[in-house]
């Protein structure tokens, strides 16, 4: 029996396809891999505004930052 | 009797448009004015009608209003909104960085409502009750410390009685040319007896995303340059579990908040309280989240999991100082190594902390100020942090102010430390400058090894190189181990390169600038790293990655282009494959990712080798990716240039005869899934 071959996602001729040994070749020698993941700033981000929790008025301050997802309990 | 309340702003002049807008500014107007609901809650129950009048959604309305843009003052504009306001009573409440504003507007107020009584309270006019009295006129009574006792008994001797005020105790108040000042009113005990805060009165609770829940009151330490001792006393008193519990469920149900805002001093002074609070949040089956103030020596690692367990999101650690020298010089107290743990623990728990930290303490060195630095910078690397850092801010009343009252200076070096704006109203500026006893929080402690010039850049550089590039600055400190050294040559090397026409910029508009991130950039790469840096390809890696991260922030998102293009196909071998217009390919000289699980792990950067690594950056929507490549993909995305097609890039492909697959095979196959990637575009030739 032929091997099973594997078509890749274009429309360039059949005879392209790869057997599984190419494409595992091929997989590894492609690879790509997230470093970071940066929320992008505006440009000419004003200046951070942080308070003190000293005294008083302190609460908006702690909650400057709020997180943005939900843990789940 | 009709009594309007209005609330402190904390958020004032805050000289640009652009600013008022930010996030930071219209969370803090989201924020509900606590203090007077908790007020207005108790005077109902008195059966007084109450308006309420909230500043912060004021100025957040002001700042977007035709009149900013006139450069109208907001106490004008706040005085025409309060002149409609039909009331018997006028209460302030105050702080400190927005005192000289309210005593503007209770001026004003006075003109348009000649015969209202209008009274002070809060923490500012608590401490500095008879020297405003002696100063503005305008102000009849004050209200010191806790008011919820007080005031009701001070609106019902007006209603009946003004001679009785002199009865009450915890008020200050004028008679005639005298000012008569009464003994301290004792402190709330039971504070389960006060109602809840009357949120039906402040419409906007139905756009806050959190809500504040009073927890309770007083902190028994006695750190020197902090001011709530004098308003709670150091008497700690914390609400039953069951009744903050109750509150919370409450505000849910009928405003659908479930996020919230314990306020106390400190929350976490007794374990066994704030276990019995987790146990109640546990047993409510609600999912409720919370915040609350900590000291690092008062919550340890089993503490902490416990409160993340019952919903506990984030943790304010006010740690100071990171020198131990200073932490016993201002009476804080901490175990500065045992702090940094529990920064770590929080951290892995998932409960987000803020991290802050003062300096300028009269007696601090520039060895404390390296100390605290270094603590600021071993605590960047978790990236549930907030990291904080301030100019000391002499407040009033507290043993450090007390200590240099008659050494204070006024050098426009304004502090942070509580709500404070980047500009001050001129006529302001004259009343600081009056009344030094009134307003100390903006003048300066002398500062004996510290220059405050200096020490006000060096926040602007840490905090804006941060903002901007915090993992250069997580490198900078672990390369360095003293960010102050990293400063001081920065110093050194702006008086070189950045001077024009002889002047060098070093104010906040310019380290809030993009300007001041491409001159980092430029100092890291030509000073720092060839001169000083122990991991130059390190350093250099960082940069590179920082400089296209920059060029693809000033570029725009092309969002609906990107879900074009992951449509692309290659039809056929004549398609000609182009590197993704938001895409940026380039070669760095150490392995990028390797470099930033080092930098958040905390772990040797000494086994990342000096080496060729290939990186994309990429913009989607709001964020950046950086993407590292494998040699054959970076290769295979080099030929993508436009000029080739698929076959020429086929045959100019050198890798893969050691892969033994066709060049088209592989080239085809790679090309595929970089466009699937959404990595390249294509341009199909049409046959």
């Amino acid at each position: 029996m032929a091997p099973k071959t594997h078509k890749i996602h274009t429309q360039v001729p059949i005879e392209l396809a790869l057997t599984p040994a190419e494409m595992a070749k091929l997989k590894k020698a492609y690879t790509t891999s997230t470093a970071q993941v940066l929320k992008a700033r505006k440009s000419d981000e004003p200046a951070p505004v942080t308070q003190q929790n000293i005294g008083f008025g302190s609460s908006a301050r702690k909650r400057k930052k709020r997180p943005t997802s939900k843990k789940k309990r | 009797m009709k009594v309007c309340l209005i609330s402190p702003p904390t958020v004032e002049e805050f000289g640009e448009r652009m600013v008022g807008e930010s996030e930071a500014l219209s969370l803090i107007a989201q924020h509900a004015p606590m203090g007077i609901l908790s007020l207005a809650a108790v005077l109902e129950q008195h059966g007084v009608e109450t308006e309420i009048v909230d500043l912060n959604r004021l100025y957040h309305k002001y700042i977007n209003s035709s009149e900013s843009q006139h450069r109208i003052d907001f106490c004008a504009y706040a005085s025409d909104a309060l002149e409609p306001v039909v009331a018997d009573v006028f209460g302030f409440s105050t702080i400190c960085s927005s005192y000289p504003l309210t005593l503007r507007m209770a001026r004003a107020v006075r003109a348009t409502h000649p015969d209202a009584f209008i009274v002070l309270g809060g923490p500012q006019a608590s401490v500095v009750d008879v020297a405003t009295l002696q100063a503005f006129p305008n102000v009849d009574l004050i209200v010191r410390g806790e008011a919820e006792q007080t005031f009701p008994i001070v609106l019902e001797s007006l209603s009946t009685n003004a001679g009785r005020l002199a009865l009450i105790n915890g008020v200050t108040f004028r008679r005639g040319t005298e000012i008569i000042r009464r003994p301290n009113a004792a402190v709330i005990e039971d504070l389960d007896s006060l109602p809840p805060p009357a949120f039906h009165l402040y419409p906007h609770i139905k756009d806050c995303s959190y809500a504040p829940v009073e927890a309770g009151r007083g902190c028994p330490f006695a750190c020197s340059f902090c001011s709530t001792n004098d308003f709670f006393r150091r008497r700690f008193r914390m609400k039953s579990p069951h009744v903050l519990v109750s509150q919370m469920k409450q505000i849910k149900e009928t405003y659908g908040i479930e996020s919230f805002d314990l306020i106390h001093d400190m929350f976490t002074v007794d374990r066994k309280k704030v276990l019995a609070f987790c146990d109640a949040v546990q047993q409510s089956g609600e999912e409720l989240y919370w915040s609350c103030s900590a000291r690092t020596d008062c919550v340890d690692d089993e503490l902490i999991s416990r409160m993340a367990d019952a919903g506990c999101d984030g943790l304010f650690f006010g740690i100071d100082t990171g020198s131990e020298a200073m932490q016993d010089a201002i009476q804080k107290r901490l175990d500065v190594n045992e702090a940094a743990l529990m920064v770590k623990s929080a951290n892995q728990h998932s409960v987000k902390t803020t991290v802050s930290l003062i300096t300028g303490f009269p007696e601090e060195t520039k060895d404390d100020l390296r100390a605290t630095i270094r603590f600021l910078g071993d605590s960047l690397r978790y990236e549930g942090s907030d990291i904080q850092l301030h100019l000391l801010c002499p407040l009033a009343e507290t043993p450090i102010t007390s200590r240099y009252r008659d050494q204070l200076t006024y050098d426009d070096i304004f502090s942070d430390i509580s709500f404070q704006g980047w500009e001050q109203n001129p006529e302001e500026r004259e009343m600081i400058k009056a009344h030094r006893d009134l307003f100390p929080n903006f003048y300066a402690v002398p500062t004996r090894w510290l220059n405050r010039q200096y020490l006000r850049e060096l926040r602007e550089f840490l905090l804006h190189g941060i903002l901007r590039h915090l993992w250069l600055m997580v490198l900078l400190h672990r390369d360095s181990n003293d960010l102050v050294s990293v400063f001081d040559e920065w110093q050194i090397w702006s008086d070189k390169e950045r001077r024009i026409a002889s002047v060098l910029d070093t104010s906040r508009g310019y380290y809030s600038n993009d300007a001041f991130s491409h001159d980092l950039l430029r100092f890291v790469r030509t000073s720092y790293a060839t001169s000083s840096g122990k991991y130059p390809h390190l350093l250099r890696t960082m940069v590179r990655v920082e400089e296209l991260q920059l060029t693809l922030i000033k570029g725009q998102p092309e969002a609906s282009q990107r879900s074009a293009r992951r449509r692309c196909v290659i039809e056929s071998m004549e398609t000609v494959p182009i590197l993704a217009r938001d895409a940026h390919l380039t070669l760095v000289p150490a392995d990028y990712r390797k470099l930033i699980r080092c930098l958040k792990r905390n772990t040797p950067l000494d086994l990342i080798r000096d080496e060729q690594v290939a990186l994309v950056l990429m913009r989607e929507k709001d964020k950046i990716k950086t993407i590292q490549l494998s040699r054959p993909t970076y290769e295979l995305m080099s030929l993508c240039d436009g000029s080739r097609n698929v076959l020429q890039i086929s045959d100019d492909l050198s890798l893969f005869g050691e892969l033994e697959v066709s060049p088209q095979k592989a080239s085809i196959f790679g090309l595929a899934s970089l466009a699937q990637k959404g990595l390249i575009e294509v341009r199909n030739v049409a046959v």
